[in-house]
């Protein structure tokens, strides 16, 4: 066979292999895409069950299961956007004003940063409280820290006019990239529900990938990065369909995305880990 | 040729490295979540054409449905219902998916609705569908066909597909719970096996109480159980097929000092005998009727269970000088102990799961229910009451249920048992409602159900 058949066969081939794996990778492409009706159910039959034993019991009197002990039904209604996360920087003023905000902004990034972390190894030991997401509570420390101390504005006017600015610019891509990483994680933490105490959840792990646009939209539907054994593990399965919604539920990510696109990066790798929901 | 060869090399080189620096990505781990019940709808299922059926009208059938459904999912504590009042959209039994931008705000991230309707055979036809409010994806779907009579277990047939699809774990709501139905006051009581579904629902006693019955045990993987009964004084072993209604006796064991319990093939039991004052334990296999010796030690061996495996047996023993618990391998050798704590251990029970041991820890003045892995690390106590006691698995290993008997007090109404259901995490403990006092549970593995024309 010569060099040039090889190349038209390898070229076919390829062709060939993007057109099927666009129509089986991108959902526009799907048949029955605008289809309206539901998939069709699976159907089941009973197998018939003798109906009573020989002795029937009085009519119970409470019949239902009680339900005062419903206390995790009882609940509050956690809000959907989980607006937890930790105040992000406020994004650089677009072009008109430049000179102005920008001093003052630097300063408050760095102070937020330094109340997150110091708040964050104080209140983890505290964690354990029933139904409470470590993450909130968090959180409301640091918003609760930020607004009680307007005092300590004049301080931080000083110590910018005492220092240059391009220390905390050699800085800014790092920390920012720090802080926005804290943030999302704290975000997404507010997001998830898995049921704790599912056997091996410990082990489990899904990584998840997402592109923003500046708006903070998803410019497209998230996507696992390794779907691996979905089909086989149905716990990893839901765990990872339970990801999905946790990204989905806590978008848009209008700060984020402002302070990801200030990095240079569109896109965020969530990595989901399980070991928390272990329940031992 | 080598030239060309060169060009397309740098080519690709410089190709992947621009695609590489324009996936610039941020990675974030989450390793922390919200253990908050996640929010569910479970609209009211909808009639197709509201009849009138021999147990009700369909539409009553329908809310009916999707209440047992929502007291099934709350039950587990994993999971909250949203009130039917603030619904917006009014799901129909039209064959098409919900408006999502209704369900979202609500802040639900499932939805389950469903379609009821009578077959022209007389048959009910239940239709429904779990919806990913979030993704906007159809999670499941699935249609029963049965006598209408039995749209309460279709209700706990659906629990579990729901419970399966959002946990990865199998449901445990189509299942049963043997137990022992106590009446009367406290010298002349009156023991009864009584059968109900695990929420509470459809009590019937299986035996008279003319004769004191003890111990029922479910077979894992058979609608049987055995249970001991002292028929004119002497200690028998039932076997009592629910599915039939037949009992047999599996003989007499004029020297039993505890319950027997199936292998989990339910080709055999264990069992303790008691010779000469000492008590051991034995394994009969049901199909021959020889019984084995597996222990042979002057302590107390009782309350034997094997693993989900086979291969090995929690029992517990005092030859330590005090009551603790022991592995063995299922053909008596390998005895090791695993319990260490302070206090002394009673009742184990292997969980179907096979990753933890549940037991009856006894110390501080109380009985309470606790879980350790098989290596005797990672001891938990569940429950802190008076007395909690007799722990049997849910088939799929997270839930515990067990009895509870309140202290005496001076105006002595204590001492009553009743049973309790508590979860892994020791977060969600629940009274299970009995029309009498009630005592040692068992919990039926889940009631077969036939698939026929899977899609």
């Amino acid at each position: 066979m010569s060099g040039e058949r090889i190349g038209w066969f390898f070229s076919g081939a390829l062709h060939v292999g993007v057109v099927v794996a666009v129509v089986l990778g991108l959902p526009s492409f799907s048949f029955h895409k605008d289809d309206p009706r539901p998939p069709p159910v699976i159907d089941i039959e009973f197998t018939q069950i003798a109906d009573e034993t020989t002795v029937t019991a009085p009519e119970p009197e409470p019949v239902q299961p009680d339900p005062e002990p419903t206390t995790a039904a009882r609940e509050e209604y956690v809000p959907e956007e989980a607006a937890e996360s930790v105040p992000l920087p406020t994004p650089k003023p677009a072009p008109p004003k430049k000179r102005e905000p920008a001093p003052k902004k630097k300063p408050e990034l760095s102070e937020r940063q330094q109340l997150a972390n110091k708040i964050r190894p104080k209140r983890k030991p505290k964690a354990p409280s029933k139904f409470r997401n470590l993450s909130s509570v968090i959180d409301k420390a640091i918003k609760k820290e930020t607004a009680a101390t307007p005092v300590a504005k004049p301080v931080e006017k000083k110590v910018t006019e005492k220092k240059p600015d391009f220390l905390a610019g050699i800085r800014r891509g790092k920390i920012g990239a720090a802080s926005l990483r804290d943030a999302l994680s704290q975000k997404l933490a507010g997001c998830w529900n898995f049921p704790v105490g599912a056997k091996g959840v410990e082990n489990l792990s899904v990584t998840i990938l997402i592109s923003l646009r500046r708006d903070g939209t998803l410019s497209r539907s998230p996507k696992y990065v390794d779907v691996g054994s979905f089909d086989r593990d149905i716990t990893l399965r839901t765990f990872a369909e339970s990801a999905k919604r946790a990204v989905l539920r806590c978008g848009p990510y209008e700060a984020e995305a402002t302070k990801l696109y200030e990095l240079g990066e569109d896109s965020v790798e969530f990595t989901f880990s399980g070991k928390e929901f272990s329940g031992g | 040729m080598q030239k060309i060869a060169s060009y397309i090399l740098v080519f690709v080189t410089v190709l992947v490295g621009f695609s590489i620096s324009l996936q610039a990505q941020l990675k974030v781990d989450i390793t922390r979540g919200t253990v908050d019940p996640v929010p569910i709808a479970v609209p009211e299922f909808a009639p197709v054409v509201d009849v009138e059926t021999s147990t009700g009208r369909l539409s009553d059938i329908g809310y009916n449905i999707s209440q047992v459904i929502s007291s099934n999912l709350i039950s587990t504590g994993l999971f909250r219902t949203i009130d039917e009042a603030a619904f917006i959209e009014k799901i129909t039994a039209a064959n098409a998916p919900p408006r999502f931008p209704a369900w979202r705000p609500l802040g639900a991230q499932g939805l389950v609705t469903g379609r009821l309707e009578m077959l022209q055979n007389g048959n009910l036809r239940v239709e429904f569908r779990l919806w990913d409010v979030v993704a906007e994806v159809q999670m499941e779907g699935v249609g029963y066909t049965t006598p209408v009579t039995n749209w309460r277990r279709i209700a706990h047939v659906i629990s579990d597909r729901i419970y399966t699809r959002l946990t990865g774990e199998e449901g445990y709501f189509d299942t049963r719970i043997v137990y022992i139905a106590e009446s009367g006051e406290a010298l002349d009581r009156v023991k009864r096996l009584a059968i109900m579904d695990q929420d509470g629902a459809n009590q019937q006693f299986l035996t008279s109480g003319d004769y004191l019955v003890l111990t029922p045990r479910f077979s894992p993987n058979r609608q049987e159980i055995t249970y001991l009964s002292y028929f004119n004084n002497k200690p028998r072993v039932y076997l009592f097929n629910i599915l039939s209604n037949k009992s047999e006796v599996l003989g007499d064991f004029p020297n039993m000092t505890f319950a027997p319990r199936f292998s989990p093939d339910g080709n055999k039991v264990i069992m303790t005998l008691a010779e000469n004052g000492n008590s051991d334990i034995y394994v009969m296999d049901l199909r021959t009727r020889k019984i084995s010796r597996l222990t042979d030690h002057p302590g107390i061996d009782t309350s034997a269970s094997y693993s989900p495996d086979g291969r090995q047996i929690v029992f517990n023993s005092d030859r330590g000088g005090s009551q603790q618990l022991y592995v063995m391998d299922a053909d008596g050798s390998n005895v090791h102990r695993i319990s260490f704590g302070k206090g002394r251990y009673a009742t184990p029970v292997w969980s179907p799961r096979g990753d933890l041991i549940a037991f009856t820890k006894i110390g501080d003045r109380k009985f309470r229910i606790g879980v350790m892995r098989p290596d005797g690390r990672g001891e938990r106590l569940l429950t802190n009451a008076y007395q909690d006691e007799g722990p049997t698995w849910s088939p799929n290993g997270r839930v515990l249920m067990f009895f509870r008997t309140t202290p005496y007090n001076r105006n002595g109404t204590g001492g009553k048992a009743n049973l309790w259901s508590v979860d892994l995490t020791g977060r969600n403990e629940r009274l299970v409602a009995t029309p009498f006092n009630a005592s040692d549970p068992a919990w039926s593995p889940p009631l077969p159900v036939t698939t026929r024309g899977r899609r």
